[in-house]
Parts: C-alpha cells; structure tokens; sequence
C-alpha cells in the first residue's frame, strides 16, 4: 500500500479497515514505547503498557472524531492515562533505574567514559522521576520526541504559553534540584565552570 | 518559585541552558524490542503476509481456483490436441503430392 497520510488512514481504520491501523501502528508505536520507556524507567513495563495503549486505540478508534486534536495526540493522552493509572496503582513509584539495555551500545569504544555518563545520565533522569508528572510529560514530548510547544499544548490541552512557561519553570525547578543534588553524580559543577558576567 | 533578580538573570539563562544541554543528552531514544513490536502487531492486526492474512477458507478458494484454472488449460489443451490429431495435418502434403 502506498504511504496515505494519517488522515487517510483514520478514515478507514475509523472504518474498521484493520491494515489501515496496522499503518498508523507503524509509524507511532515507536514513539509511544519511547514516550512510556521513559516514564516508567523499565522496558518491560513500557512494553505491557505500548500493548495496552494500541489495544485500547483500537477498541475506541470506531469512536474517534477529529476535533481539531490530532491523532498523535489521542494516542499520547491514552498513554499517559494508563502511565497515570500504572503509577497510581502499584506501589512501582519507588526509584527504578533505567536499564542498561540500549546504553550499552552507546560506548563500546570508551567503556569507562560511556558508563560514567550513563551514571550522570540515572542520576538526572531519576531526578526527573521525582518531578509533578506534567511536567515529566512535557520534558519527555520536547526531549524524546522534540515537539514544538504547539504540539506539546494539542496533547496536554494547554496554550502554547502555557507550555512555554511551564517549560521554564521546569527548567529552573530541575537547575535547583541539580544544585542541591549530594549524591555525587553530577558534573553539574558545570555551572561552577560557567563565566562570570 | 525563586525570584530572579536582573542582575542575576544572564547567569541563571547560561545555566538553564546547561540544564537543557543535559536533558538532551540524557533522553535519547529507545528503540523497542523488534520481536515485540512485530509480535504486537500480529495481535492486532495479523500479519503483513497476505497469505498468513487470509482464513483457511480463503486460501481454499483460492486453491480451488488454481486448480480449476490449470482444469481448464488442460482441457483446452487437450481439445485442441485431438482436433490436430483428427485433421492430420501432416497427410496434407503427402496428399497433395500424390494428387
């Protein structure tokens, strides 16, 4: 079949046309995987929860109705509905580090360099965990999926402005958890490094 | 939220953007296990592979039709064959010599 465009494809997986969404399945499940891969920290998780992110899409896709809220952002809402669900019921809050799974094929050539900024990498990312979930979303869809904040808004129902402020505020509170930080991890003496004005 | 002060600000946007060099280099995409997106796949939509696709049924209709159309061929072949056979085509030009 030749590549149609996502609207295409809805019409007629809206029609119950079943290789129309295997298409759309295509070309998004990566990026929901990536997106649940990172709020949860576990790849199995992030598998179970893809499942069920494509199997509800489907069950409900008879029910979709373009109202100005694209696809990708129907499929990012049932996913961060089910992570909500997935934090909430299950006592799995407590710091999971991330697998090592696709950082080892980062620095083969350097192991030593590759696992310290691995380490540095947990460290910050464990420091992401531990910020209000909207804000982890939108870090997520702007770092991951390098979204616009436009297209950040379509998904968490925002303006673009809030998006941006919320970003910045984002920004400012993970500086001052990174300043405060003991554990060691960090080079964030990098702000030390900085020049003064 | 801390106030930022003027004097203070051009440090603080160096340092958020420090933050922001970080945060880029620690979420780099993933990719999924292939046998998992593959496998997900199947059991939502079947396989890619049309003949995988189809239900036994299908597949029987078309084997009917094969088999009905190679029938077919061979008949026609056949038919023709004893036509061939019956007009001896062959004799004609011993006849004609003979004639």
């Amino acid at each position: 079949m030749p590549e149609l465009s996502d609207e295409k494809l809805l019409a007629k997986a809206t029609a119950g046309d079943k290789q129309a969404f295997g298409m759309l399945y295509d070309k998004y499940a990566t990026r929901i995987y990536n997106y649940i891969y990172y709020r949860t920290g576990s790849a199995q998780d992030a598998e179970d929860l893809t499942s069920r992110v494509f199997f509800r899409a489907m069950r409900h896709i008879t029910n979709y109705r373009d109202r100005g809220v694209p696809f990708t952002a129907w499929l990012y809402r049932i996913a961060h509905n089910l992570v909500a669900n997935w934090h909430r019921d299950s006592s799995r809050r407590q710091e999971v580090e991330l697998e090592d799974g696709y950082r080892a094929s980062k620095g083969d050539e350097h192991p030593e360099q590759a696992l310290m900024e691995s380490e540095d990498q947990n460290a910050l990312l464990s420091i992401i965990r531990k910020l209000p979930e909207e804000r982890q979303q939108l870090l997520i869809l702007k770092f991951v999926e390098h979204m616009s904040n436009a297209e950040i808004g379509q998904i968490m129902d925002r303006t673009e402005g809030a998006i941006k402020s919320l970003y910045h505020r984002t920004l400012l509170s993970l500086r001052e958890s990174i300043t405060k930080d003991k554990s060691g991890h960090f080079s964030l003496d990098m702000f030390r490094d900085l020049p003064e004005d | 939220m801390k106030i930022v002060w003027p004097w203070n600000r051009k440090r603080v946007e160096r340092e958020l953007q420090s933050v922001e060099n970080l945060l880029a280099g620690a979420f780099k995409p993933v990719d999924a296990r292939p046998a998992f997106m593959t496998d997900l796949r199947k059991r939502l939509v079947g396989s890619r592979n049309p003949l995988e696709r189809a239900g036994l049924s299908t597949l029987l209709l078309i084997g009917g039709a094969v088999v009905g159309v190679v029938v077919l061929v061979l008949t026609i072949l056949g038919r023709f064959g004893g036509l061939v056979g019956k007009l001896k085509f062959w004799e004609w030009g011993k006849k004609k010599a003979k004639g």
